[in-house]
């Protein structure tokens, strides 16, 4: 798998703010675009190959590659359309990636966007991207996969502490605050007594906040990059497990026998694809920036990594390990908890921004100090997919 | 069915009731399936594909036993239930480890809304759901405590 490609660089990015607009989603996806090739002195027609990502189960347009070549202007150029949930942002990239490194390909965009006022947002709740034969026949949905899973997860490791939990959404809100792409920024900050709420209000201090966004990022050969400021190496790996649930307790894969719904190895798998095509080592990476829609969501994909044990994260959390001047630098933009979960439109995408943001030393006040490496995860349809992005500090 | 629908209709037949009578052996039974070959067993079922872990397609239907225990429940109450559940009482949503080891995701019926502990012994019952658009009500299986 190694032989005969080429360097991928990221070359740029961009996103939209997190303000409702009065438009519809084809000028909302095509503001980020514009601004990010404006911000390279690129036009639409320099840009070779686009990859789409979006979200069938809250988007009703089926023939989006049309659609797309007419909003970016790409009339001549291929547009490959993905619809893999919260993860689709990665799947564009994975696409890209693999375009460019193919050497077929030397600059391409990857589009996501989720603007959820086209839908009726309780379909979103419901079993479509689910194992929807099964799940959607006994009304089972996304939300119900989630707390369980998070239920599970708690009760083998913490039984009723809710410390680690609070502590990473803290972290993740203080993030935000500094933020001002998130959702969250110029809110108050929770309390700690909010934040260790057992009722509705806790659960939702420490779950994901929603947010419409679009974001672009385009990519470059190594060539091609060197015409442009601070490019950014990138890999991508991908891997994919079974959609409904329960099987989350029996994967027949030998290396998973032993694995259950609280560990996540299709992160493993992915991480370590992305690793290898970037020649590093977990030890080398110096920010993650982890999809978490709880901190429980949080402390499985770092242990999926391998930072450390399956239940130790939390531990780790409270002892420092994720702040700022920590080991693992965590969820710098605020994470789901704080920045928003979008699911397509940023859920990967916003993650890269960051993550190029900090390798380029514009985090400001959420800079890390003299990243070298970052990582950006994120997955879609409760960990039936998983995608890891590896940036490296280019030339 | 063209009488049910005197306008044109795109995607009738998601519509229909085909849908609900493919999972039925699913909604009654969970019927899953075994490989012939090495003896995993699915839950839902894989006819027509193969088996993951041995590659073989030789693989049949397979009833699991329909008692098992709770293995972790969450309560349906945070405002999103799901379509065609929105007029009932909060489910008690639970993932049961049945007496074979395959683990199905389902509801506690008879104490919606309160909290199953983790280890109670539960069985299979087949309850009503939801209505599909057809306007048929569906029936599935769902699981009860043991007494």
């Amino acid at each position: 798998m190694k032989k005969n490609r080429r360097n991928v660089m990221l070359i740029g990015g961009a996103m939209t703010k997190p303000i409702p607009k009065d438009i519809g989603y084809r000028p909302y996806t095509a503001e980020p675009f514009f601004q990010c090739l404006d911000s390279l002195g690129l036009k639409p027609k320099d840009i070779e190959i686009f990859s789409v990502g979006y979200n069938e189960r809250t988007h009703p347009d089926a023939a989006i590659s049309p659609i797309f070549a007419d909003i970016l202007s790409g009339l001549n150029a291929p547009v490959i359309p993905v619809s893999t949930a919260c993860a689709g942002g990665g799947t564009a990239s994975f696409n890209i990636y693999n375009y460019i490194a193919s050497g077929r390909f030397d600059l391409g965009a990857s589009v996501s966007f989720s603007k959820p006022d086209v839908f009726y947002p309780m379909e979103t709740a419901n079993s479509m991207g689910n194992f929807t034969d099964v799940d959607h026949a006994l009304g089972l949905t996304h939300f119900q996969y989630s707390y369980l899973r998070e239920n599970y997860y708690q009760e083998k490791h913490f039984q009723d502490d809710l410390k680690p939990a609070a502590q990473w959404a803290w972290q993740d809100h203080w993030y935000s605050r500094r933020n001002p792409e998130a959702v969250l920024y110029g809110r108050p900050m929770p309390t700690e007594e909010q934040l260790m709420d057992r009722g509705i209000g806790g659960i939702r201090q420490r779950s994901a906040a929603g947010r419409s966004q679009a974001c672009v990022l385009i990519f470059a050969s190594e060539d091609v990059a060197r015409n442009y400021s601070q490019p950014i190496y990138f890999d991508v790996g991908l891997a994919n497990r079974s959609a409904y649930m329960g099987a989350h307790f029996h994967y027949p894969h030998p290396d998973h026998r032993e694995c259950d719904i609280s560990h996540q190895p299709g992160t493993k798998v992915a991480a370590r694809m992305a690793m290898r095509f970037a020649e590093i080592e977990l030890e080398d990476i110096d920010i993650f920036q982890i999809h978490d829609l709880t901190p429980y969501d949080g402390f499985m994909q770092m242990e999926a990594l391998g930072i450390t044990k399956p239940g130790e994260m939390g531990n780790l959390t409270l002892e420092g390990a994720t702040a700022l001047d920590g080991p693992y630098p965590t969820n710098t933009d605020g994470g789901a908890i704080g920045f928003g979960h979008s699911s397509v439109g940023g859920d990967f995408h916003s993650k890269v921004i960051e993550n190029m943001k900090q390798l380029r030393g514009q985090g400001g006040e959420r800079q890390v100090e003299n990243p070298k490496v970052a990582l950006a995860h994120a997955y879609g349809t409760h960990q039936s997919i998983d995608v890891v992005g590896i940036m490296r500090r280019g030339f | 069915m063209s009488e049910q629908y005197p306008e044109m209709t795109p995607r009738v037949e998601v519509q229909g009731t085909m849908r609900a009578y493919r999972t039925k052996d699913c909604r009654y039974h969970i019927k899953g399936s075994i490989c012939v070959d090495c003896d995993e067993k699915y839950y839902p079922p894989r006819e027509g594909l193969m088996c993951p872990r041995c590659g073989s397609r030789n693989l049949k239907d397979y009833f699991p036993p329909k008692r098992g225990k709770v293995l972790v429940c969450w309560i349906d109450n945070v405002g999103y239930p799901a379509v065609g559940y929105t007029d009932l009482p909060p489910r008690t949503i639970v993932m049961v480890k049945l007496e074979d080891g395959l683990h199905v995701q389902s509801e506690i019926v008879e104490k919606e809304g309160e909290t199953v502990e983790k280890g109670t012994p539960v069985k299979m019952v087949v309850r009503k759901h939801k209505k599909e658009d057809t306007g048929n009500w569906v029936y599935g299986y769902k699981f009860v405590e043991v007494k």
